[in-house]
């Protein structure tokens, strides 16, 4: 490639983006007992380094189960386990069983922070890259744009902690788009060992790959194409899981410790569909458990069908990640159990399809790191978050040119609207409502951030902000949706976001109990850098 | 937290709750107020903005004060004070011609030289993570530089002025600006030859400029004059008890003395003809500044100093009056004298090459040979900043950020003139690659030998010279390239 040292240059922004985030403070500094993800990590470093493999996901009087058990797939705890092998190298303290548990101390922070940026440098980054490199039709120079745009997603860097998954995927995706399918459903098993959260993805994945088996024929290559996939998903799971293997109450436990079924429909505020009805009716009172579970789960096979059923019977790459986007937020917004960070499963199929609907994603992909404004401000990120978002802005504006592509062609909402005329001929403000839309939603944004951040709540509302977030996240989820997979699939959920989407606020705050808004907010020092 | 923003709260504490008496007076820091009358005056106007953030650091007794809001008050007066620079940069690309014609903007010479220096690697370390207000003093330079280029040479002369009184470093290289605008401004033509036409002399034009540095001065100074207090304040300004090198040697021609001395003391020792008595205990490197006595070579006088720099910055100074060649022959000028005094200076501080680096990115766009002086000068200079940030998790960071700055500098530079013959030859080529191996033992083996303990000083002392090497041989490319160019700039000018 003639631009190598763009493409590089790019790369090392990213790079040092991600680690001036991270001189920053992190999730659960210094709050006792139970600190926060970042203890989590280290814990299973300590355990996974202690512990034989047969005690790992089992609550005994060395690992207890209440205190940030295992609770993702064996590929995490492998990794654990190699960092544990590096931080004993450095510290044995940090890894100390029992003895370390909250430990802090700079030295160690930088470990962390190191064991992530290595592994987003070996896995995640070189993913984005080449992603970028196999898009099609589109010039050198957008496709640099593209990589700086998806390397300075704020909402990942942020977050910083799932990394090494959603790496994973991207390889998956790659690997099946260009046509390496082995190599992509590969990557994707092990993505899935990762952290069961890529199931997510899987249905796209899997119908995609099945549509291509049809169409090369159900009797000659596509068979044996299928059963080669079919080897492949087979092996790395048995790979991945051999340990566990050996008993059957062992597998049985880990598959109990990732679904944790046993916990409520949703945790705190999530800009999901529950949490949104829940403003008018108490789901989770009225419904028993298993009804609940049921529910969730129908609605969501019931939301993600039709974009499955399509890409299906038309497998195409496009369509792979449109279907990609839309299964994870039909995912993020029907299915039990969600958490506020589960949004970075949608936005990383979004990314993907960036340069192709800029306007679009980038909306989306600002909502949504806005929308874990209450978890940064919970981890004193807010000064890191406000910086990277303006530069992510900034960064997609100028290389997009977002503002100037908001014709319905460039939506994708021709179909839509044409269809739509039919019935109303004078339908033609559509791409100028979608504008106003989107400056108002960045209005809110700003304005509400602001508030949050100066203003403390009313008494009786603590949780007015952190609701107020939430629904600005469903209501300018539409928008997206609907464009996603053409006007005869979509128009059911529309409706049923809109009127989600708009509830009077002051009342529903009055009905949520969990306070996540801290006032205390500090700003971190030493991100003072504006990105030019 | 480093000593730096230790330096400007200090300074902010002195101005804000003292009268302007006691300003070069105050004592209880001792990091006391040693910048010019401007600068202090400019503390006064931050500290009014700086008490709605946080009373406490205004106290002169609150040594080393810090808070998170204190910390967030001065990140964000360097950030907003650097608004000067953005525009000084802007001015400064247009100057830049941009005859080659590209239909990429990543490939104009304006673009690439907006880059150079907004991501300069250094200015971005120095100001943003060490500490200092150097952006937008560089932006007052940049500024009257772009003046001059577009004949506005009393707006130049008046920045430059105003800019003196902000910090003195800059004197290093106002001959260049006095020298330019005497011969370039006061003379208005030339023989056909380019010789000097005598009888074209301008009297108006010397006086108003010399009215205009004396006012200034006046504003600055003036005060002070009546307080009968200027040999104070001259005595704070230019500290000659200070030793020769700072706490990390810059990487100039007495890091070279002073590591041959240091080497050459160490082979006396082991040969048994040096008495281990004699010899000084203070070690150079351990952080403070101090005197350095020799213990082999002559020791170096303040004197020495000044003759030496003054030597190597008088032949430019004679090319830039009997060889003028517009804006750009003072620019090399300017960039020489801010080198040669680098080079010889008395207590000079590694953040200086900064003085020669941006300046000199203006040049790299316009002619290759240009642009591989810089590219030398800018990997070698940036790098001798390293020692600045010690601490590991800058590490990272500086290490990113410099790869970043290089690669981008060097590739897109390579692109512009990829028509010429290659930037650099094998032996430079081969010079600047060494870089990474030194990084890598510095940083990375060294502490973990036993070394370590014998001899802390091997890294610092490593990278000092190294760098200087390369630095002298930029100066020596410049001033070779000065002297040996053909006058195109006459043709182009007119």
């Amino acid at each position: 490639m003639e631009k190598w040292y763009l493409m590089t240059a790019v790369v090392l922004l990213g790079l040092t983006v991600r680690w001036t985030v991270s001189l920053n403070s992190y999730s659960g500094a210094g709050k006792p007992p139970m600190f926060g993800d970042y203890e989590a990590q280290r814990h299973w470093q300590e355990i996974t380094f202690n512990l034989p493999i047969k005690q790992w996901y089992f609550n005994s009087s060395d690992n207890n189960l209440q205190y940030w058990g295992l609770d993702y797939p064996p590929l995490t705890a492998y990794h654990s386990l190699l960092c544990a092998y590096v931080a004993q190298f450095i510290n044995p303290d940090w890894i100390a069983l029992h003895s370390s548990r909250g430990y802090e101390s700079q030295a160690h922070k930088l470990f962390m922070r190191a064991t992530v940026l290595i592994a987003d440098l070996l896995i995640y980054i070189p993913a984005v890259v080449l992603h970028c490199c196999c898009l099609k039709e589109i010039s050198t120079k957008k496709k640099i744009a593209n990589a700086l745009c998806i390397l300075l997603y704020p909402g990942l860097i942020l977050i910083d902690y799932g990394h090494f998954h959603l790496g994973l995927a991207l390889w998956g995706v790659l690997g099946v788009s260009c046509d390496w399918d082995l190599l992509g459903s590969l990557a994707f098993c092990l993505a899935v060992n990762y952290k069961q959260m890529e199931l997510y993805h899987s249905l796209p994945f899997f119908c995609f790959l099945l549509g291509k088996c049809f169409k090369k024929g159900l009797k000659g290559k596509g068979f044996v194409l299928f059963v080669k996939l079919a080897g492949t998903v087979v092996a790395s799971f048995t790979l991945c899981w051999l340990p566990f293997f050996t008993e059957r109450a062992q597998a049985l436990q880990v598959l109990r410790r990732l679904f944790p079924v046993d916990r409520g429909l949703f945790e705190d505020k999530v800009a999901n569909i529950w949490c949104s009805v829940s403003v008018f009716l108490k789901i989770k009172d009225i419904l028993p458990h298993h009804v609940q579970i049921i529910v969730s789960f129908c609605l969501t096979l019931l939301s993600l069908l039709p974009a499955c059923v399509k890409l299906t019977l038309q497998p195409s790459p496009k369509g792979f990640r449109f279907t990609l986007v839309s299964c994870a937020l039909s995912f993020f917004l029907f299915s039990f159990q969600v958490h506020e960070k589960s949004i970075l499963l949608v936005s990383l199929p979004v990314c993907l399809v960036l340069s192709e609907i800029p306007f679009m994603s980038t909306w989306f992909l600002l909502v949504s790191t806005f929308s874990m404004l209450p978890l940064l401000l919970k981890d004193d990120l807010l000064m890191p978050s406000v910086v990277t978002t303006m530069a992510f802005f900034i960064a997609c504006a100028t290389s997009f040119s977002i503002f100037e592509k908001t014709s319905e062609e460039e939506l994708r909402l021709k179909s839509f609207s044409v269809s739509v005329r039919k019935h109303l001929p004078r339908f033609t403000f559509l791409p100028r409502i979608i504008q106003h839309l989107f400056i108002i939603s960045v209005i809110t944004m700003v304005l509400l951030t602001l508030m949050t951040v100066t203003l403390d709540p009313p008494q009786k509302l603590p949780d007015l902000f952190s609701v107020l977030i939430s629904t600005e996240l469903t209501s300018a989820n539409p928008p997206l949706l609907l464009r996603k997979t053409g006007p005869e699939l979509t128009s059911v959920p529309i409706f049923l976001y809109f009127i989600c989407g708009t509830p009077t606020t002051a009342w529903c705050a009055k009905r949520c109990h969990v306070r996540t808004q801290d006032s205390n907010w500090q700003t971190p020092g030493r991100q003072s850098r504006t990105y030019t | 937290m480093c000593t730096n923003f230790e330096v400007h709260r200090n300074w902010l504490a002195i101005t804000h709750s003292l009268p302007i008496s006691q300003w070069y007076y105050e004592a209880t820091s001792e990091w006391t107020l040693d910048y010019p009358p401007f600068f202090a005056w400019f503390e006064y106007a931050l500290s009014h903005v700086a008490k709605y953030f946080d009373q406490e650091m205004l106290n002169v007794h609150n040594l080393n004060y810090s808070s998170s809001r204190t910390l967030l008050f001065q990140r964000f007066s360097v950030i907003f004070t650097d608004a000067l620079f953005v525009y000084a940069v802007h001015e400064c690309c247009k100057c830049v011609d941009g005859k080659k014609a590209c239909k990429e903007l990543t490939e104009k010479p304006k673009f690439i030289l907006s880059v150079l220096l907004l991501w300069n690697f250094g200015l971005l370390i120095v100001d943003h993570i060490h500490f200092q207000y150097n952006g937008f003093l560089f932006g007052l330079m940049l500024l009257s530089i772009a003046r001059l280029f577009q004949k506005r040479h009393m707006e130049g002369a008046f920045l430059f002025a105003v800019l003196l009184h902000f910090k003195h470093i800059y004197l290093y290289v106002a001959p260049a600006y006095g020298i330019y605008l005497l011969r370039s401004y006061c003379f208005t033509a030339n023989k056909p030859d380019g010789s000097i036409r005598w009888n074209s002399f301008s009297f108006v034009r010397l006086i108003s400029l010399g009215l205009t540095v004396f006012l200034v001065s006046a504003l600055s100074l003036g005060p002070f004059l009546a307080l009968n207090q200027l040999p104070q304040v001259f005595s704070r300004l230019f500290p000659f008890k200070r030793g020769l090198c700072h706490a990390y040697w810059a990487p100039n021609f007495w890091a070279v003395y002073n590591a041959l001395d240091k080497v050459l003391s160490v082979i006396g020792l082991q040969l048994k003809l040096l008495d281990p008595k004699k010899i000084p205990k203070a070690s150079m490197t351990s952080g403070l500044v101090q005197q350095f006595q020799h213990t082999v070579l002559p020791s170096v006088t303040p004197l020495v100093t000044l003759i030496c720099t003054l030597i190597a910055i008088l032949p430019s100074i004679f090319c830039l009056w009997f060889k003028p060649q517009g804006p750009r022959g003072f620019l090399r000028c300017l960039i020489l004298c801010a080198l040669s005094s680098f080079m010889f200076g008395w207590h000079v501080h590694e953040k200086a090459i900064l003085l020669a680096i941006l300046p000199m990115s203006l040049l790299s766009v316009g002619k290759a040979g240009d642009a591989s002086i810089f590219l030398i000068l800018s990997t070698t200079g940036h790098y001798s900043l390293f020692p600045l940030l010690f601490t590991a998790p800058e590490l990272p960071i500086k290490i990113l950020l410099m790869l970043l700055f290089t690669i981008y500098s060097i590739s897109s530079l390579k692109t512009l003139f990829r028509k010429e013959k290659p930037l650099f030859n094998w032996m430079e080529t081969f010079y600047l690659l060494g870089l990474g191996p030194l990084e890598v033992f510095c940083e990375f083996v060294f502490p973990f030998t036993s070394w370590k303990l014998k001899y802390p000083f091997i890294p610092l002392l490593l990278t000092s010279v190294y760098c200087a090497v390369g630095i002298t041989y930029a100066w020596f490319k410049l001033y070779v390239s000065v002297f040996t160019d053909p006058p195109v700039g006459k043709t182009k000018k007119q």
